[in-house]
């Protein structure tokens, strides 16, 4: 999950979606002309030649400054983003001519992520952590500066298990103690990616606790929505596995088997989870047979609880 | 000379005449689009689905849909494009990079980028409900005399009106959601599921009863007993058909079978079970070793079935042994939900005197009471994640995305979802649809472990690609065990160490 945000396809894609909904945010008096739109829309199919046409036909309108500047923007990030021919030194060009017009705190925020990955693609880390403790120190309360905080993490931390990921982990959740939002399931920010990461780095760490701390808000905060399906019976099946077999609590283990199996039952994993669920008697025999689920026939139950039966004694 | 020149100027002659009626074919393809655009708002549909019924089901459902738009005064013409598997990536790949695709491709057999760079994400449709589930609900509200049937639909409609469209999907249309992309591209049709095919007369003739065997034993005592009935009779007799195609699902189903405690073993991410440097961390520690008795045993079972595979069944492909089992000349064969109608229309097909009755039953899981394998019996394999399958995706290139949009919608209410899979021979994916007679046996089983423990240290790798190489000859006979391990030993640290 946390690998998607950094990944080589859908790191473009991804800003373009940030970029464009951030604009929506400000909108303009004059429509927006076509020809900008049709640039954005051939952006997020990445198809990089069409939209640096399109972006430079943009710029030649004469249209609101904005515009002008967002056609500007559009032909940085094809610069950047583009799997071939890139151009890092045009596209720092002209992010910095952007910069220089003073725009919104919004738009300059991206900007910077923008540059943050621009230093990470020509390996200049220092730069780039720069960049990214300005975000993570200004815009905390945004998705641009949470997403600043997973990359600033992932680029300290390391190995998993090291040293390194224990100062990276700590200095994360010092920024996260000052966010001041309120977070909802339904609005849910990137934070339960950012509690996703630090529940595997306590993990490694040889922390159950700690790591149990994060990994459960992340299922109470996410859900299948917000952060997918596969995501989140994944987590809780290791939340189980971290309370049966690191803290020896089954009763623990139990309730998030039961939780795996009822919310998440299109699982390969979900009738290991049913029979551990079972055993740890989290799930009586109504509930079972209430989920009617196919194959599960009687006799199969039959032997599950029998099974169960003969563990406990 | 002369007859040389006079030769030239033939062929010169017949290559202007070939180019001529490809350009004329040209012409009247475009002429014959640029009309029906004209009649009405045509919308193209690809697929590679070639079996018996899929053409039919799909059709029947364009049908109605199309009649349901000139209901509503609205002319649309939906045009299939069945593609054979072969030419499948090759036809997309220069549609989409040409600009001309159609409106609707089946997702699959083509590079996954292609999604976020052709197709249009739908999760945002996905998450509002399905408007013609309210529009069915009306119609079942008003039937004065409903059948238990439509009753039944009715109470589960009620149930999915308000839901997000995704949700009405036995999976949640999971099967469809793209990862890389965080982004659903695809609204998927039908599920599939592999089971064993038997020839219940023969079966009769030869055991004396047409019972589907309900052991790993049964299912070699079963075998056993063909055979020996095809010597004594010199019948051409196979126990069971098969080429390397329906091996693999042997070799796979048992891998999983007894080795899918070994995958939660290695587990150390709590994931559920072990990817490539899990399996590797366990190949270092000595844990995981050719040798490993249990992991010998899961190709051991396979060598078993495989005496019962005709000579030569690496060279067969997977039509011919398909062709021995509707000829009936073999007990059983594996395969897919996906053969099922075929399979009993070629046996229809066939004199009177030949045609048999056909029978479905699970892989027989080994029991954990078996003499030599039991010990390592895990249970069988979980197809709790089936997914869905036979998915539509919209392309940037259509002009009628709405009209798509709803294409895919009326094509998965529940009698819709049903109507087509019954003609396909297929599982339906929608809550509500009812599975045909003969596909009850193909239903998902939630019951089964996940994860298997195999040589692949890399995704598709080389160490899988290596074992392959020795695998293979070790099934056919031509190489014993030990020869197998060692190759495969020596060969793995290399492989791990190379892409």
């Amino acid at each position: 999950m946390i690998n998607l945000i950094c990944s080589r396809m859908t790191r473009p894609i991804l800003c373009g979606v940030l970029f464009v909904s951030m604009l929506s945010m400000f909108p303009l008096r004059a429509e927006k002309p076509e020809v900008l739109q049709r640039a954005w829309q051939e952006y997020q199919f990445l198809s990089m030649d069409a939209a640096k046409t399109l972006f430079k036909r943009a710029e030649k309108l004469d249209t609101e400054p904005q515009y002008l500047l967002e056609a500007k923007l559009g032909l940085a990030m094809v610069s950047q983003f583009r799997e071939q021919k890139k151009d890092l030194e045009l596209a720092e060009k002209l992010y910095q001519e952007v910069l220089a017009e003073n725009p919104s705190p919004e738009i300059r925020d991206l900007i910077y992520s923008f540059i943050a990955d621009l230093h990470i693609s020509r390996g200049e880390t220092e730069q780039a952590l720069e960049m990214l403790n300005t975000l993570i120190e200004s815009s905390l309360d945004s998705v641009v500066g949470q997403d600043a905080l997973i990359r600033k993490t992932l680029l300290t931390m390391g190995d998993f298990g090291s040293p390194e990921s224990l100062k990276a982990a700590q200095e994360t959740e010092a920024a996260l103690a000052t966010m001041n939002l309120e977070l909802t399931p339904e609005r849910p920010y990137l934070v339960p990616l950012i509690d996703s990461l630090l529940g595997d780095i306590y993990f490694w760490l040889d922390e159950p606790e700690k790591a149990l701390t994060y990994l459960e808000n992340f299922t109470k905060l996410g859900n299948a929505k917000t952060t997918s399906y596969g995501s989140q019976a994944g987590q809780l099946y290791q939340i189980a596995s971290i309370y049966e077999l690191d803290l020896n609590q089954p009763e623990k283990a139990g309730y998030y088997y039961k939780r795996m199996i009822v919310e998440y039952p299109n699982n390969s994993n979900s009738y290991f989870a049913l029979e551990k669920a079972i055993e740890f008697g989290a799930m009586n025999r109504k509930e079972v047979e209430s989920m009617n689920l196919s194959g599960l026939t009687p006799e199969i139950i039959d032997e599950l609880f029998a099974k169960a039966k003969e563990e406990k004694n | 000379m002369a007859d040389k020149e006079g030769n030239s100027k033939w062929i010169n002659m017949m290559g202007l005449a070939v180019l001529l009626v490809c350009y004329t074919g040209a012409i009247w393809n475009v002429v014959k689009a640029k009309r029906q655009e004209k009649r009405a708002e045509v919308i193209r549909i690809v697929h590679w689905q070639l079996e018996l019924g899929v053409r039919d089901g799909l059709q029947s459902l364009i049908d109605k849909f199309e009649a349901m738009k000139a209901e509503e005064g609205k002319a649309v013409e939906v045009i299939q494009i069945p593609m054979p598997e072969r030419a499948y990536n090759q036809y997309v790949t220069t549609q989409l990079i040409g600009g001309t695709a159609p409106d609707m491709i089946q997702i699959g057999m083509f590079p996954m980028e292609y999604l976020g760079r052709y197709f249009y994400p739908l999760s945002n449709v996905l998450q509002k409900p399905n408007p013609f589930l309210a529009k069915r609900l009306e119609v079942l509200n008003q039937m004065e005399d409903i059948s238990e049937a439509d009753e039944t639909e009715r109470q589960v409609i009620e149930t999915l009106v308000d839901k997000p469209w995704m949700d009405t999907f036995h999976d949640g249309l999971r099967g469809q959601f793209r990862e890389e992309f965080q982004e659903y591209f695809g609204v998927g049709f039908s599920t599939f599921t592999v089971r064993m095919y038997y020839n219940k007369d023969l079966f009769k003739k030869v055991l004396g009863h047409d019972r589907a065997p309900a052991s790993f034993d049964e299912l070699i005592s079963f075998s056993n007993a063909i055979q020996k009935y095809g010597e004594e009779n010199e019948l051409n007799l196979l126990p069971i058909a098969s080429s390397k195609y329906q091996a693999d699902v042997f070799r796979w189903r048992y891998l999983a079978e007894l080795t899918a405690d070994m995958s939660r073993e290695y587990d150390l991410d709590y994931s559920g079970t072990s990817d490539g440097t899990e399996k590797l961390m366990a190949m270092l520690r000595g844990d995981f070793t050719p040798w490993n008795e249990q992991y010998k045993a899961s190709i051991e079972v396979v060598q078993e079935i495989a005496d019962f595979f005709p000579r030569g069944f690496m060279s067969m492909g997977r039509e011919d042994s398909g062709f021995s089992f509707v000829q009936g000349k073999a007990g059983m064969i594996t395969s897919g939900s996906w053969d099922a109608r075929s399979y009993l229309k070629k046996i229809q097909d066939q004199p009177e005197e030949r045609r048999f009755e056909v029978g479905i039953f699970d892989l027989p899981s080994i029991a954990q009471d078996h003499p030599e394998y039991g010990a390592y019996a895990d249970g069988r394999h979980s197809e709790a994640a089936a997914g869905t399958g036979f998915g539509f995706g919209i392309t940037r290139f259509t002009r009628s995305f709405d009209l798509c949009v709803e294409f895919l919608q009326f094509a998965t209410t529940p009698d819709m979802n049903t109507e087509v899979n019954e003609i396909a021979g297929w599982i339906p994916v929608v809550h509500g649809a009812v599975p045909g007679e003969l596909l009850k046996n193909f239903q998902p089983n939630f019951v089964g472990y996940a994860g298997s423990t195999f040589f692949e240290v890399m995704s598709g790798g080389k160490v899988l690609l290596l074992e392959e190489q020795v695998y293979w000859p070790l099934i056919s006979g031509d190489s014993n065990y030990e020869d197998y391990a060692e190759s495969l030993w020596e060969k793995t640290p290399a492989g791990a160490a190379s892409r």
